[in-house]
Formats: C-alpha cells, sequence, structure tokens
C-alpha cells in the first residue's frame, strides 16, 4: 500500500495545479489553431506541443525541465567536491578498494542539467535566432526591394511600434531593459524578439516569445481593421508599377554592401544582420548552391523546431502566469497596431510629395513578419480591386523591416547593456 | 518591475533619448541602404548591370528546374499554336 501512496505522490496528478491546466488548454489551442485554421503551423504546433511539456509537474528530485540546469554544487559558500573513479562513478569514502587501488580521485561535484535545459541553452544564450536569420537570408529574394529603393523606407517607419512601445512599458513601471525586449515585439519578428530578450531581460523571455509569435500567427487578424481605418477606398485602389528586373550583379554586391552598411552604423546588429546577409549571399552567389539550399531547407527548420519547442516548454505556469506576462501581452498588441499604423501613415506622407503614388496598405508590410503582412496586404488591396497586385510590392517593405527590427534591436542592446 | 512608475519613469532612465536616438539610427541604416540601392545602377558599368553575368548564368542552366521549365514552355507553345488556329 505505501508503495502505491508513494507512485500516486511522484505522478503529474499530484503536484498537478490549476495553473498548469490553463497552460496545457492554451498550448491545446494553438495546435488547434496551426491545425485547423493553418495559422503559423510551423511555429504554432512545436510551441503548443512544447507548452504541454513543460505543464506537466516535475517530479521532486529529478531534473526535466528546461530551468533545471547543471553546474558545480556549492553549499554554504564552498564548492562541494567528492570522490570519483576511473570511469567517473562515484564512489563512498569508505570504499577501499578504490583506495587501495588509488584509482578514486578527488574532484568537484557537478550536477547535470536537464536535456531540455541543455536544448533551452540556444534559446537563452540567443543561440539559435542568428541560425534562424541565415535561413532567412538564404530563401529572402530582395530584387523587390532593389527594384523600389522607396519602399525601404516603409520597413523604417514601421519600427516606430518599437520605440512607442519601450516608452509605454518605461511609463507602467518596466525597467529599461526589460522595456527594450518588450518593444521589439513590435518588429514583429520572433527570432529578434527571442534574441533580444535573451540579452536584455531573460526573466521576461518566455512571455514575449510566446506574445511575440502569438502576435505573427494573428497578422491576418489584428493588420486588416487598422489598414481599413487609415486609408480611404481611393487609396486602397492605387495601383503600383511594376517592379523592374534587377541584374544579377545587383543581387550579389547588395548583402555586402548593405552589411557593410548597416554594420558600421549599428554595430550591435552585426550578428543577426550578419548572418541574414550572409545567407542572402550564399543564395544570390549561385556558387554556394548547396550551402544555400541546406541553410534554408534543414538547417532553418531543425533550429525552427528546437527554437519552438524549448519556447514552448519554458512557459510553467509557475514562472509565466504572472501580472507582467499579461501587461507584455497588451504592450505586444499596441506595439503591433503602432507598427502597422506607422507604416500605412508613412506612406501616405510619402505620398504628398511622390507623382508615382504609393498604395498605402503597402506600408502595413513594414512590420517584417516575413511574408504574412505581405499576403495580407495582397488581401485586402484584392478585397477593393480583385485585378491590383501588390505582393510583389509588400515585399520590399517587409524585408526593409527585417532589417530595420534587426538594426533596433541592435542598438537597443547595445544602449541598454 | 520597478514599483517606480509614470514620466518620471521615462525621463529618469532618459527613455525618450534612447527612442528618438535608436528610431534615428534605423532610420539612418535604412536610408542609406535606400540610397545605395537607388545608385547601384548607375555606378554599376551598363553592360554588368544590364545583363547576368557568365559564369552565374552557366551555374544557372545546371538547375534542377530545368526539366520543368522545358515542360511548361512546350506547354504554352501549345497553347500558343491552339490559340492561332483559325
Amino acid at each position: 500500500m505505501d508503495i502505491l501512496t508513494e507512485f500516486l505522490k511522484n505522478t503529474g496528478f499530484s503536484a498537478l495545479e490549476p495553473g498548469n491546466i490553463f497552460m496545457m488548454a492554451i498550448g491545446i489551442m494553438f495546435i488547434s489553431l496551426a491545425i485547423l485554421k493553418h495559422y503559423e503551423p510551423l511555429l504554432l504546433v512545436p510551441i503548443g506541443f512544447g507548452i504541454l511539456v513543460g505543464n506537466i509537474p516535475p517530479i521532486q528530485g529529478m531534473t526535466l525541465g528546461v530551468y533545471d540546469k547543471g553546474g558545480i554544487e556549492v553549499k554554504e559558500g564552498q564548492i562541494i567536491t567528492q570522490k570519483v573513479d576511473r570511469f567517473g562513478k562515484v564512489v563512498s569514502g569508505d570504499d577501499e578498494t578504490a583506495e587501495k587501488e588509488s584509482v578514486a580521485t578527488e574532484q568537484v561535484k557537478y550536477n547535470f542539467g536537464s536535456v531540455l535545459s541543455y536544448l533551452y541553452f540556444g534559446v537563452s544564450q540567443g543561440i539559435y535566432p542568428p541560425l534562424i536569420f541565415l535561413g532567412i537570408g538564404a530563401m529572402t529574394d530582395f530584387s523587390t526591394m532593389l527594384s523600389n529603393p522607396r519602399l525601404v523606407l516603409l520597413g523604417a517607419a514601421a519600427q516606430i511600434g518599437v520605440f512607442l512601445t519601450l516608452l509605454g512599458a518605461l511609463y507602467i513601471g518596466f525597467t529599461p531593459q526589460q522595456s527594450a525586449a518588450i518593444g521589439i515585439i513590435g518588429g514583429a519578428d520572433g527570432p529578434t524578439a527571442i534574441f533580444l530578450s535573451a540579452k536584455l531581460a531573460p526573466e521576461l523571455l518566455g512571455p514575449i516569445a510566446i506574445a511575440a509569435y502569438s502576435y505573427m500567427a494573428l497578422v491576418p487578424v489584428i493588420q486588416p481593421p487598422i489598414m481599413k481605418l487609415l486609408t480611404t477606398r481611393q487609396e486602397r485602389l492605387i495601383r503600383m508599377k511594376a517592379p523592374r528586373k534587377v541584374p544579377k550583379l545587383e543581387r550579389i554586391i547588395f548583402p555586402i554592401a548593405a552589411f557593410l552598411i548597416c554594420g558600421l552604423v549599428a554595430p550591435g546588429a552585426i550578428v543577426l544582420l550578419g548572418m541574414l546577409f550572409f545567407g542572402n549571399l550564399l543564395k544570390e552567389s549561385m556558387v554556394t548552391e548547396r550551402l544555400a539550399q541546406t541553410a534554408r531547407t534543414s538547417m532553418i527548420d531543425i533550429v525552427t523546431i528546437l527554437l519552438g519547442f524549448c519556447v514552448g516548454a519554458s512557459t510553467q505556469a509557475q514562472t509565466f502566469l504572472q501580472e507582467d506576462s499579461i501587461r507584455i501581452f497588451a504592450l505586444g498588441a499596441l506595439a503591433f497596431a503602432i507598427a502597422t499604423a506607422g507604416g500605412v501613415l508613412f506612406a501616405k506622407f510619402m505620398n504628398l510629395f511622390l507623382t508615382d503614388k504609393i498604395n498605402p496598405l503597402v506600408g502595413a508590410a513594414g512590420v517584417s513578419a516575413v511574408p504574412d503582412s505581405a499576403r495580407v496586404v495582397q488581401m485586402v488591396g484584392q478585397e477593393e480591386d480583385p485585378h491590383n497586385f501588390l505582393l510583389m510590392h509588400a515585399m520590399a517593405p517587409n524585408v526593409a523591416g527585417v532589417i530595420g527590427s534587426a538594426i533596433a534591436a541592435g542598438v537597443l542592446w547595445s544602449v541598454l547593456t | 518591475m520597478d514599483k517606480l512608475a509614470g514620466l518620471q519613469n521615462i525621463f529618469d532612465v532618459g527613455g525618450f533619448a534612447i527612442a528618438l536616438s535608436g528610431m534615428l539610427i534605423v532610420f539612418c541604416s535604412l536610408v542609406l541602404v535606400s540610397l545605395f540601392i537607388a545608385l547601384l545602377p548607375r555606378i554599376l558599368p551598363h553592360s554588368a548591370a544590364g545583363a547576368d553575368i557568365g559564369p552565374l548564368e552557366t551555374a544557372a542552366n545546371h538547375s534542377d528546374n530545368m526539366p520543368l521549365v522545358a515542360a511548361l514552355g512546350y506547354a504554352l507553345h501549345l497553347q500558343q499554336r491552339e490559340s492561332d488556329k483559325p
């Protein structure tokens, strides 16, 4: 009977809290949204399942969760040592055989962390996001941006969401580092948000990552009302000139030159932008096709799986369900809305000076979230005019937004470290 | 989260300066990139800018998509021939 009681104590049911059940419901909701509604399935399925894994209550004394890190054992300021045999197996002090054979050596006691904590290391140290940027670079075609350089400015304008949200977060009492990490949600770029949060506010990494990816998945829901509210029907009907064909040489020179410009202006962004432009050079140079192919397929897929799963597993109810998380979600939504509005309004502002008018809807794609926000622009534009094809034009501010949010992250990191 | 909140918190940490300078740096970087892109076709020799460079073109010809391109070309040709019939 005692054995049965002990066994029941060790099941997840005994330690399950209402918060864990709530988080599991969110995990199942993410998976359902991905499968039934096709909202960002490549992200929401790993994150959703990670949430389920992270919210199974651990057995006491076992290292299972992402926060169960290893390390040297210290007790009352003293580093604990232990005797081990030549195979690394711990031997007790009264093991005479080992002592006699002089095979027992004294060494610092090191506790190994959980498997999940080692996988999570790539998130907590900001290793995965630059690798994802490498893959994004290898799959991004900058031609539309190169054919219409004016649209780059829309990617810059949308970053206003990052900086206004930073002020909002400061206003409600977050520290500058936390505020910057929250503000970058407005960049609508999950890897960038994770990277900056890991560097500046690791304690908020879970809520920020979940908020960033949730809002990225909800781009088709959040953006259209703001776009319609800020534009007239006439503006939404504007047709733009077809982009010119960009010669190969321009596409090869661009990643090198753009990296040098951005890296020298904002050195804090070299990790993300270096990988982005390096990936793009692999693609455009045409002499490293194998590397580009690996970067944009297998590698980005593996890193996405690990990143999504680990981020999900880091949302244990005990650490995730805090008042701050609700504030972060509210500020994240605000950041997204401001970024969308910033892009649209700046396109309208540019139209005051341009003879070839820009369709202001295209400005909404400046929030990055590649390629979803560009697709939303196409969708909203075609509601007014089914023969107006804005997708190619929207890709320009879309990729400029990726560069802009990486620069914003780099600037904030360097200023607030 | 700090207990101190409100505008004073923004002023204390120089929030407006961080936000303004950050936005300025993002804008400057992308304006420079935009200017460079705009100037690139003028900087490059016309012949180089106007055409794909040789070895790369050769590499592209070995693409795995060539059978697909050939099939599409043939289909378009057939369609064109059908539409040209009186």
